[in-house]
């Protein structure tokens, strides 16, 4: 059974996101990431934790964020995403099992989250590839039967009717 | 047995110090490229003692991650190891493919190709192979880079020849083996500082090698065949503002029976980077 829902919204949903970098090893890899995340043109502002290898990115209100991107600038460094966690405005909703969601201009996939109810700010933790380690991408793959998690694009399983088609970000809670 | 009590010397004293291992070596490239859209500006002296003086070499070099998976570089040098005074000796030109990246946390595997040219003006006679200046030709080679608990190791093979500009007999290079293994950490702070304005103090400690079984030459009134020559690099390195580092290393020859310019080297370094330069 597939729960198809639209929260439509033109304001920023995206306030904020931590992100886990693998690879770092030394203070140079971590400027580096760091000037080519900020290079983002929805990104506000940085706080480093080199400590952790974590970046604590704030998101400008009127510019679309692109988790994409983020991973994009990650990997043009050298380095790659071991965790990225989305600060997502929501309203108040029942996750089903493989829910589809629209949140402003983007569909999520919830994955392994049925049965929780979200509201307000909600930490989702992105998993599709490239925003996870591969294990990580391999053990999510054997929790949901959707061919979209393997492409990260909206396909037939997403849908039987006109509903559109594109990327959709898989997440959980 | 010696140089292994020394090398695992090195890797204790490294593993001690702390919890980040640092892989920017002095005398080779880590698997790791650079960023893509960065530069680096470097400026390297090597200098050693002959009987009679001080010898320097300068080399300039610009290099440049033209994407994820590329980097460039090209470089030219000036030296008075041939004569008295300082002059103008050739260019070198490298590149390195990165092949795979295995990245997790803690833990990662990085892979690379690379080739190098050097192209010298120096009569050549020397026979332990370098293309930062002495040699004309060819190295073709890969780097393996694994970060293991607390130390990022690296190790390259390579295949050089040369070519003879000027060549002066009684020796033939051949083809020609090296291989290195580095290790490194880092020594300061102790504790990870949340600024990238901190001073770093890396160490480092690197075997560098070559081989060649065709190799045939006379030193003094001895025919040597097998050439083959072995050195121990440690280096102590700063890293200013993220961005600009300095480099000190002194070659120790532990093993050798080619004719070289000369057993031991200093070496200096200044490194700038710039990210996201276009």
């Amino acid at each position: 059974m597939l729960f198809l829902a639209v929260l439509s919204s033109q304001a920023q949903t995206m306030t904020s996101a931590t992100l886990q970098i693998s690879g770092l090893t030394c203070s140079m890899c971590q400027k580096s990431t760091y000037k080519a995340l900020l290079s983002l043109p929805f990104v506000k502002s940085i706080e480093t934790d080199l400590a952790k290898a974590k970046f604590i990115l704030q998101f400008k209100t009127d510019v679309a964020v692109d988790p994409d991107l983020i991973s994009k600038e990650v990997e043009d460094a050298g380095f790659a995403i071991a965790g990225l966690t989305i600060a997502v405005s929501m309203p108040k909703v029942s996750i089903e099992k493989d829910q589809h969601l629209k949140i402003g201009q983007r569909w999520y996939h919830f994955v392994n989250s049925a049965g929780k109810t979200v509201e307000g700010v909600v930490n989702l933790q992105f998993i599709d590839k490239h925003f996870v380690e591969d294990s990580q991408f391999l053990v999510y793959s054997n929790k949901t039967d959707y061919g979209c998690y393997k492409t990260g694009k909206m396909a037939a399983c997403c849908h039987s009717g006109d509903q559109p088609s594109g990327r959709i970000y898989h997440v959980t809670l | 047995m010696r140089y292994l009590r020394m090398l695992f010397l090195s890797i204790f004293l490294l593993t001690g110090t702390n919890g980040w291992c640092q892989e920017l070596y002095v005398a080779t490239d880590p698997a790791s490229n650079m960023p893509a859209k960065s530069l680096g500006f470097r400026l390297n002296y090597k200098g050693m003692e002959s009987p009679s003086r001080i010898m320097g070499r300068y080399q300039a070099e610009v290099r440049a991650g033209l994407t994820k998976k590329l980097m460039v570089m090209g470089a030219f040098s000036f030296s008075d190891y041939y004569q008295l005074k300082t002059q103008f000796e050739g260019v070198q030109l490298g590149m390195q493919y990165r092949l795979f990246s295995k990245d997790r946390v803690h833990r990662h595997l990085r892979g690379a190709l690379w080739a190098r040219y050097s192209h010298s003006l120096n009569p050549q006679h020397l026979s332990d192979l370098n293309f930062s200046g002495d040699h004309s030709g060819i190295s073709l080679g890969g780097t393996l880079t694994q970060l293991i608990h607390k130390v990022a190791f690296s190790t390259t093979i390579g295949w050089s020849n040369v070519y003879y500009t000027q060549r002066e007999s009684g020796f033939d290079q051949g083809n020609t083996i090296t291989g290195s293994l580095s290790i490194g950490g880092l020594a300061y702070p102790l504790k990870y500082s949340s600024s990238f304005k901190k001073t770093n103090v890396n160490l480092y400690a690197e075997m560098l090698g070559g081989w060649n079984s065709g190799y045939e030459g006379v030193i003094g009134l001895h025919p040597i065949q097998n050439g083959h020559w072995l050195d121990l690099q440690p280096a102590i390195q700063f890293i200013f503002n993220s961005q600009t580092r300095l480099d000190l290393a002194y070659r120790f020859e532990l093993d050798a029976n080619v004719r070289r310019m000369g057993p031991n080297m200093v070496m200096f370094r200044l490194e700038h980077l710039l990210f996201k330069a276009w």
